[in-house]
């Protein structure tokens, strides 16, 4: 069966970028329904009977998450994360970019419901025309009432701020983003306090994802009863799903939460079509960098959030990439190792020093200059991390390393040897 | 020197934000695009306009990759050798392009200051490999050789105009 879109409507509906189309196809209906005849905690109890967990990684109940602002304590905002930065994920630059009025009334219903008058969006620096498309559809929004004072004709005012980032994987930590967002080095905060308690400026907050808050028009427009009809009982709702690279075809598609497996996604004809050349798959990371590589016997395994990880994995964005069987393992754990060691903001030292050591090793040993004992630091200094640090960064640092090392150790002992001095092949 | 425009723009910026040190990272892209770069005239003239201290400014200026804190050449690309970038051969992509800019070991920018060639972490184009960031401006997807090879020419051409 083919899932019609209800995230990434831009894949039915072309233009839905221009805000005539988005308002001809039932755009900002969800708004003046909430709006007339919702109170905002009305919003809240729907958004929470649906099911709805964050999208961003964490998979956080959003409905919830807004539940824990402390009563009467004003002004709380609302930050919006889009500094979308993990490896292998593009799936908000294209709701940001292909359908923003959709995420834009989104925003605008999650902050009505948490009665907030101000709220941020955070966009990662390097998507300059995600920013640019943003600030149109916010000034599309105003001109027609949908944004500014007295929205609608209600007695609630709000404002959206596009806030552009600087190049800095840590500030989609929601503590190191707000860090960011207050004109401050991108490090992460110490928790408690929460944000919701003690969150931008100090006060109240919440940070939801893009692909989040693009869910909200759909649940308050059709009703969380039919919401929750979509995926399954533990994870409702469409999830979109970001593949990248050995495929044949690479991009979002979106799919019911636990609909379809590994399996159709790599080669189902809708999705993407199958491993380049024909070969066959060799690791699987369902997150990104910062997920344990699965293999080629996790293919059966169903997209949902409890499903990947009983699989020894997380689903966390949904960023699958996807390689072959000629790839060598210990040099893609290598680029992943970089990533983390250049990303890691030096807040808590096993992070910053860990991450430098992982990517050491990882570099002697596939340069040929690695011995057994190198292999054996490895999870040595990952465990030194795990548990050790402010931010969930540390821990998605050993990932890599520890994820191939469980089901590849093969690939480590054929580059590495007892006096570090192999021979390597040109 | 800031120009008064600039001045003006970081002062607008500051009412757009509930705490005016909010306004920082937006200010220090105002200075760059005066600048070129960041020096330490542009953070000094930043820090007076926020009403922060130079090393405030500084700070935040360096935490960030997108802020050119050294030097840089007329146009800077920063290319992705990410994994999913790499896959489809960023590596072999990026090596190539530093041999035709003539760009040695350890040197990002070309001898006649007009492009910066960069490593970029995971640029979120990861559907449209290999992917680039110009200027901090624009993105540049599916980048094959000969595709990097026209950008090239181009930038260098309006370089040598200007």
């Amino acid at each position: 069966m083919i899932w019609e879109p209800i995230i990434l409507r831009n894949k039915n509906i072309p233009e839905i970028a221009d805000i005539d189309v988005y308002e001809r196809n039932g755009g900002f209906t969800a708004l003046k329904k909430a709006l007339k005849e919702m109170t905002p905690e009305q919003v809240t109890d729907a958004v929470k009977a649906s099911g709805l967990k964050g999208r961003g990684g964490a998979g956080f109940p959003t409905g919830l998450k807004w539940s824990f602002l402390p009563k009467g304590v004003f002004p709380r905002y609302l930050a919006v994360n889009a500094d979308e930065s993990e490896p292998g994920t593009f799936k908000d630059r294209e709701i940001m970019e292909k359908n923003p009025h959709q995420f834009i009334e989104g925003v605008i219903l999650s902050a009505y419901a948490i009665q907030c008058a101000h709220a941020f969006i955070y966009i990662r620096g390097e998507y300059p025309g995600a920013a640019n498309i943003l600030e149109q559809a916010i000034a599309a929004a105003k001109q027609r009432g949908y944004l500014g004072a007295q929205i609608l004709g209600s007695a609630y005012d709000l404002e959206i701020t596009v806030h552009r980032g600087a190049g800095a994987y840590i500030c989609g930590e929601e503590t190191a983003m707000l860090e960011s967002l207050e004109g401050k080095l991108g490090m992460p905060r110490v928790k408690p306090p929460f944000p919701a308690v003690v969150g931008l400026y100090g006060k109240p907050t919440v940070i939801n994802n893009v692909e989040t808050l693009t869910n909200v028009p759909p649940i308050i427009d059709k009703g969380a009863d039919w919401y929750k009809t979509i995926g399954t009982e533990k994870s409702s709702g469409p999830k979109v799903f970001c593949v990248s690279g050995h495929v044949n075809r690479p991009g979002n598609y979106e799919a019911p939460l636990g609909s379809i497996t590994l399996r159709d996604l790599i080669f189902g004809a809708e999705y993407a079509q199958g491993v380049r050349g024909e070969k066959n798959v060799k690791g699987i990371l369902t997150a990104g960098a910062s997920a344990p590589m699965l293999t080629a016997q996790h293919l059966d395994t169903k997209l949902d959030y409890e499903a990947v990880a009983a699989a020894g994995s997380i689903l966390g964005s949904a960023s699958i990439i996807v390689l072959d069987e000629d790839t060598d393992i210990p040099w893609a754990t290598q680029k992943m190792s970089r990533f983390f060691m250049h990303e890691s903001c030096g807040k808590c030292t096993p992070c910053r020093e860990g991450t430098y050591w992982m990517f050491v090793l990882m570099e002697r040993i596939n340069t040929g200059k690695g011995t057994a004992r190198d292999m054996e630091m490895l999870p040595i200094v990952a465990n030194q991390i795990l548990g050790r640090t402010l931010c969930p960064l540390g821990e998605f640092a050993t990932s890599p390393v520890l994820g191939t090392l469980k089901w590849f150790k093969h690939e480590y002992e054929a580059k590495v040897s007892a006096d570090g001095n192999r021979e390597t092949e040109k | 020197m800031l120009s008064e425009t600039a001045k003006q723009k970081i002062q607008e910026l500051k009412a757009r934000y509930p705490n005016a040190r909010s306004a920082v990272m937006p200010a220090l892209y105002v200075a760059q695009a005066e600048y070129g770069w960041l020096p330490q005239e542009a953070i000094d003239a930043v820090a007076a306009e926020m009403g922060m201290t130079s090393t405030e400014v500084g700070s935040v200026a360096s935490f960030y990759t997108m802020y050119h804190v050294k030097p840089v050449g007329a146009h800077v690309i920063d290319f992705c050798t990410d994994l999913p970038c790499a896959l489809a051969g960023a590596d072999a992509a990026f090596a190539r392009l530093r041999e035709r800019l003539g760009l040695d070991a350890h040197q990002e920018t070309t001898a006649d200051d007009a492009i910066t060639l960069r490593h970029a972490p995971c640029l979120g184009g990861c559907d449209k490999v290999p992917t680039l960031l110009l200027d901090n401006q624009a993105q540049y997807q599916n980048m094959t050789d000969e595709k990097l090879d026209a950008l090239v020419a181009q930038l260098r051409v309006a370089h040598d105009k200007s």
